[in-house]
C-alpha cells in the first residue's frame, strides 16, 4: 500500500516500469489517424470527458471520501491499454502480406513485452503445488492438529496464529476463528510500544508480540490478553521455543509440525470457561 | 477426484450460460450473433441469481433456501430454453464447430494453447492475501453455517449487521452454492473453476471485441485475442488487470477488471456502430444490471464508462433518446449506489 497523492501518481504506480502507457498513447494517436471523422469526434469526447469526470484530483478525493483513495486504481481498468496496443499490433502484423514479415513483427512484439522487468514468466513462477488447495503443507498440518485435538469439543475454536499461517488457515478450515483481527495485524504487526495503539487493539498487539515475534517479557499482559480474546489455541514458530512460557500461562504444547508449534488451553481451563 | 468435479462444474457452467443466453434471446425476441450468446447468458445468469439471492440475504433466510430456489429457477430456464430454443441451440452448436473448422490452423492452435497456458499458470499460482482469506472464507463459512453474511468471512466471528460493502454483491453466494452442490471446498472451487472461468470469459469477450473491430476477418479477431494474452503475461505491476487475471482471477475484482469492463467496451463499440439495434441496448443493460452482482468494484466504474461513452456518442450525433436509454441501463447501479451510500451513512440491517 502507498499514500495516494495525485492521479498521475496512481497511473505511475499502476504502470510500473512498463512501456505500456507510452505505447498506449502512441496507439491512441495512430487510432485517431485511422478512424473516420465521427470516430475521431467520439474519441476526442471520450478523452475529454474521462479527464473532466474521472481522471482528475477532485474525483480522486471524492472516491477517497466514499470508499478509499487506495481503490482509485480500479478506474484505470477502464482505460483499454492492452486492447488498444493489441489492436495496433494486430493491424501491424496481420496486414502484412509476406509470412516472414508477419513472423518478424510478431517476434519483435513478443520480445518487447516479455523482455521487460515486469513479466509474470520468471524463474520459479511455475511450480507444482504441494496439495490440491495450493496452500503451504505446514498450515494444513496445523489445522489438522487443532481439529484432532479439539475433536468437536468447541464448535468454533478461537486461534491466535502467526501472520502467515492466519491467512492460509482460513482458506482450509472455516471452523477456526481468528483471535487476532486483520486490522490489528495490518496496523500493529511490529514490536513497538503501545503508545499509538487504539485501546481496542491493545490485547491483540500483545498476542502479536508473542506469536509473531516470540517475545517472552509480557507474561501478565499476555495472560490478560489471551483471556480477553478468548483464545483456545496458539500457533507460533517452533524456533521461538515458547513451550515453557506458554505453559506458565496455561497453554500446553499439543504437537509440533517442525516449523510451527500448536498450543492449547489446558483442559481444566476450557471446562471452567465453558 | 476433486479436479474432475471442477472440470465438470466448469463445463456445466459454460452450458448454463449458453442456455440462459438462448432463453433470454427467445424471451425478448433478440437475434444476437453466435459468439454473443454465451456472453449474454453469463450476464443474464448472474443477474437472475442476484434477483433471487439478494432478498433472501436481506431477509436473513438460511442459505439452503437459496440453493433450492435457484435450482428450481435454473431448471425452469433450462426447460424453457430447450422447449423454445432447441433449434437455436442446435444451430449454435453447428456454427461453433463450423467456425472452429473455418479457422483451423496454426493461429487457432496457438491461441488455444496460450489461453490454456494462462489457465494453468493461474491455477498454479499461490497468492495468499487478506482479501483472499475474506472471500474464500465467506464461501466456506456460508456453506458451514447455512447462513448468508451472518459471519465475518475473514475472522469467522459472528457479525451484528450485514456488511453491505460485500452483501450487495451475490457473487460469493453463487460460489457457495456450487460448493454446497458439489461438496468441494471454497479454495478448490475458486482456484480451479472460478479463476479459469474468468480467463475463458475474458478470452470470449476479447474475441467478440475483435469481431467488432475487424468485422471482415475472424483471424484478426483471433490474433487480437492471443496478443492481449501475451501482453497480460508481461504486465505484472501493482493491481493491474493482468494481476487480477493471472494471480487473483478467482476474486470478484478479477471478474470486474477482465469480464465486466471489457464487456462494457464491447457493448459500447456495438452501440457506436448501430445505436438503434435492440440487441445492443439489451446487452448494455444486461452487463450493467449484472455488474454489481459480479463485483462491488463495478458500482461506479460501469456507470461512469457507460455515461462517458454515451455522452460522447450524443455529442457526436445528438439524439435525446440514447441518453434516456443509457440512464435506464445504469439505473440498477444508481440504486445500489444509493443503498451503499446510506450504508456508509449509518444504515444497518441487523443479523440474527
Amino acid at each position: 500500500m502507498y499514500v495516494v497523492e495525485s492521479v498521475e501518481q496512481v497511473f505511475e504506480t499502476y504502470m510500473g516500469p512498463t512501456v505500456f502507457l507510452t505505447l498506449f498513447l502512441v496507439c491512441l494517436i495512430y487510432c485517431f489517424c485511422k478512424v473516420d471523422e465521427n470516430g475521431r469526434k467520439r474519441l476526442l469526447f471520450v478523452i475529454l470527458l474521462s479527464i473532466v469526470l474521472v481522471f482528475n484530483n477532485v474525483s480522486l478525493r471524492l472516491v477517497g471520501k466514499l470508499t478509499s483513495d487506495l481503490t482509485f486504481y480500479r478506474f484505470i481498468w477502464a482505460v483499454p491499454v492492452l486492447l488498444l496496443i493489441a489492436w495496433a499490433g494486430t493491424k501491424s502484423v496481420m496486414e502484412r502480406r509476406k509470412f516472414w514479415e508477419k513472423a518478424a513483427v510478431l517476434v519483435l512484439l513478443i520480445a518487447l513485452f516479455q523482455g521487460g522487468t515486469s513479466t509474470f514468466l520468471t524463474e520459479g513462477s511455475l511450480r507444482m503445488p504441494e496439495n490440491i488447495y495450493n496452500l503451504p503443507g505446514d498450515v494444513i498440518k496445523v489445522c489438522d492438529i487443532i481439529e484432532r485435538h479439539n475433536d468437536g469439543d468447541i464448535e468454533n475454536p478461537v486461534v491466535a496464529f502467526d501472520i502467515e499461517c492466519q491467512v492460509a488457515a482460513r482458506l482450509y478450515d472455516p471452523s477456526l476463528v481468528w483471535g487476532i483481527r486483520r486490522k490489528a495485524y495490518l496496523d500493529y504487526n511490529n514490536t513497538d510500544g503501545y503508545k499509538n495503539v487504539k485501546n481496542r487493539y491493545k490485547a491483540e498487539k500483545t498476542i502479536i508480540h508473542a506469536v509473531n515475534f516470540g517475545r517472552k517479557d509480557e507474561e501478565q499482559r499476555l495472560s490478560n490478553a489471551l483471556q480477553k480474546r478468548g483464545i483456545d489455541y496458539i500457533v507460533t514458530y517452533s524456533s521461538f521455543e515458547m513451550d515453557g512460557y506458554f505453559a506458565q500461562l496455561g497453554y500446553g504444547l499439543v504437537e509440533s509440525t517442525g516449523a510451527r508449534s500448536v498450543y492449547a488451553r489446558e483442559k481444566n481451563d476450557l471446562e471452567v470457561n465453558q | 477426484m476433486q479436479l474432475a468435479v471442477c472440470v465438470l462444474v466448469l463445463l456445466l457452467l459454460g452450458i448454463e450460460f449458453v442456455v440462459f443466453g438462448v432463453a433470454a434471446s427467445r424471451l425478448f425476441r433478440l437475434n444476437p450473433r453466435g459468439y454473443e450468446i454465451g456472453i449474454l447468458g453469463f450476464f443474464v445468469y448472474f443477474g437472475m441469481f442476484q434477483v433471487i439471492a439478494l432478498p433472501l440475504i436481506f431477509l436473513q433466510r438460511p442459505f439452503h433456501e437459496l440453493v433450492v430456489l435457484w435450482l428450481i429457477i435454473a431448471a425452469a430456464v433450462n426447460i424453457y430454453a430447450l422447449w423454445r430454443g432447441r433449434k437455436d441451440l442446435g444451430s449454435l452448436l453447428h456454427k461453433s464447430f463450423a467456425g472452429l473448422w473455418r479457422n483451423r490452423g496454426i493461429l487457432l492452435a496457438a491461441v488455444i494453447l496460450l489461453v490454456l497456458f494462462c489457465c494453468c499458470f493461474a491455477a498454479l499460482q499461490q497468492y495468499l492475501g487478506w482479501d483472499t482469506s475474506y472471500y474464500v472464507g465467506t464461501v466456506d463459512i456460508t456453506v458451514r453455517t447455512d447462513s448468508m453474511y451472518a459471519y465475518d468471512g475473514a475472522s469467522g466471528a459472528p457479525v451484528k449487521s450485514l456488511n453491505l460493502r460485500y452483501a450487495i454483491s451475490t457473487f460469493y453466494m453463487h460460489s457457495a452454492l456450487l460448493c454446497k452442490l458439489t461438496g468441494i471446498s471454497g479454495m478448490v472451487l475458486h482456484k480451479y473453476v472460478i479463476g479459469i472461468l474468468c480467463i475463458f470469459m475474458h478470452g470470449g469477450i476479447l474475441f467478440a471485441i475483435g469481431r467488432q473491430l475487424f468485422p471482415e476477418e475472424e483471424k484478426k479477431a483471433l490474433f487480437l485475442t492471443g496478443l492481449v494474452f501475451v501482453l497480460h503475461l508481461g504486465f505484472h505491476t501493482n493491481y493491474t488487470v493482468s494481476d487480477f487475471l493471472l494471480m487473483r482471477g478467482y476474486e470478484a475484482k478479477g471478474f470486474c477488471a477482465n469480464v465486466v469492463i471489457p464487456a462494457v467496451f464491447y457493448a459500447m463499440l456495438c452501440l457506436w456502430k448501430d445505436r438503434q439495434k435492440r440487441e445492443h441496448w439489451f446487452m448494455t443493460f444486461a452487463v450493467c444490471f449484472s455488474s454489481v452482482p459480479l463485483s462491488m468494484s463495478a458500482l461506479v466504474i460501469v456507470p461512469a464508462m457507460v455515461g462517458i461513452a454515451v455522452l460522447a456518442e450524443w455529442l457526436t450525433k445528438p439524439r435525446w433518446a440514447i441518453l434516456w436509454r443509457a440512464f435506464v441501463c445504469v439505473l440498477p447501479n444508481v440504486v445500489y449506489m444509493v443503498l451503499y451510500f446510506m450504508y456508509t451513512r449509518g444504515l444497518r440491517i441487523a443479523v440474527g
